[in-house]
């Protein structure tokens, strides 16, 4: 009960932290920065279980786990999984969800309604759906997976290592292929 | 608590297994809903189960808030796995960035004209797809020549809204 009651305070710090972070630093990088407050807080995680009694003074005897490491473990696994699959992937979808913005624009619609058209050029708060694609691209390109030559998008080494492993995984989970472009 | 956390952890495979199953057997339009669906029955599985042996185990000691315990380590031991498999599994089958990437790792010079991938990616055709498989999975209704959102569209837009003007996330999208 330790490792739970721990990992979840270190979740609501690093939220707290995440929200402080984006709301008034506005960092370039969000992700990097985010990540960066999750290794600060999983290393404080790890320091406060060490020094702390396993039973933190007022939990009862069955609530604790034989095996301090095996606690710290399931501490750090808990937290782990809130930040990738918590926080980050809230941002994730907040930030790039393509349904969830669509969603977003019909919700802002003052007729709460929207055609195919008119999706196509409100997308994004009315910036238009290329819009969308040209900031997915601009990612790619600042992750190293693309580079532009003359109107064409090459993929570099490292994206072409990507696209192989996720072909694959899109194999095992049955997944079509996207239909070529001719 | 070690009960419920292993027999958390095994469901999870045991449920990753279902969930290829289901990938691999059912046709395209169920798998959505079928996978729901063995998550679902993972999450009943692991609490009926971890507190089941947790009581058997711990017989001479078991007492109401062990077998509590034991049922909470086994829901967070399977519910952590799964919350960082859902959007893997998510950005595996729906990411145009890597749907992307794939179509030109098909090309022989690894290259894409950027204006024929938005053709695809950023057409018209695209965006009514994407708003008919919204409807089918019932976050927005199709009215004569617009979509309007369901109450359960309107709330995930909703508590997303909320972390974009928290976060100030801007537009996104």
């Amino acid at each position: 009960m330790k490792g739970i009651l721990l990992s979840a305070a270190a979740g609501l710090l690093l939220f707290a932290f995440s929200t402080a972070c984006l709301r008034y630093f506005t960092p370039s990088n969000r992700v990097r920065a985010l990540g960066l407050l999750f290794l600060v807080v999983l290393l404080l995680l790890v320091v406060i279980h060490l020094s702390t009694p396993p039973d933190l003074g007022f939990l009862g005897k069955e609530a604790l786990i034989s095996g301090e490491y095996f606690d710290l473990f399931f501490a750090l696994g808990l937290f782990t999984a809130g930040f990738f699959g918590g926080i980050l992937q809230i941002y994730n979808l907040a930030d790039r969800g393509l349904s969830l913005r669509m969603l977003i624009d019909i919700l802002e619609d003052r007729s709460g309604a929207l055609s195919t058209d008119e999706m196509m050029v409100r997308y994004g708060h009315n910036q238009g759906i290329v819009w969308m694609y040209d900031k997915r691209i601009r990612d790619m390109k600042f992750s190293g997976l693309i580079v532009e030559s003359n109107e064409n998008l090459v993929l570099t080494e490292r994206g072409a290592f990507l696209a192989r492993a996720y072909s694959a995984l899109r194999t095992v989970a049955h997944v079509e292929e996207p239909d070529p472009i001719s | 608590m070690i009960i419920g956390i292993f027999t958390g952890l095994i469901w999870f495979a045991l449920v990753l297994l279902a969930h290829l199953a289901v990938l691999w057997i059912a046709p395209p339009s169920d798998r959505a809903r079928l996978g729901q669906l063995v998550f679902l029955f993972g999450f009943v599985a692991v609490v009926a189960s971890s507190a089941t042996l947790a009581t058997y185990f711990d017989e001479p000691s078991s007492s109401k808030s062990l077998i509590a315990y034991s049922a909470l380590a086994g829901v967070l031991a399977y519910g952590a796995p799964l919350t960082l498999y859902l959007p893997f599994y998510y950005s595996i089958v729906a990411s145009l960035s890597l749907q992307t990437i794939i179509l030109m790792n098909r090309q022989s010079d690894r290259s894409l004209p950027i204006a024929k991938l938005r053709r695809r990616f950023a057409s018209r055709q695209f965006v009514a797809q994407r708003l008919a498989t919204m409807a089918r999975n019932r976050f927005v209704v199709a009215g004569q020549d617009s979509y309007s959102l369901t109450i359960k569209g309107r709330r995930v837009a909703q508590t997303f809204l909320f972390f974009k003007d928290l976060w100030h996330l801007g537009a996104g999208g």
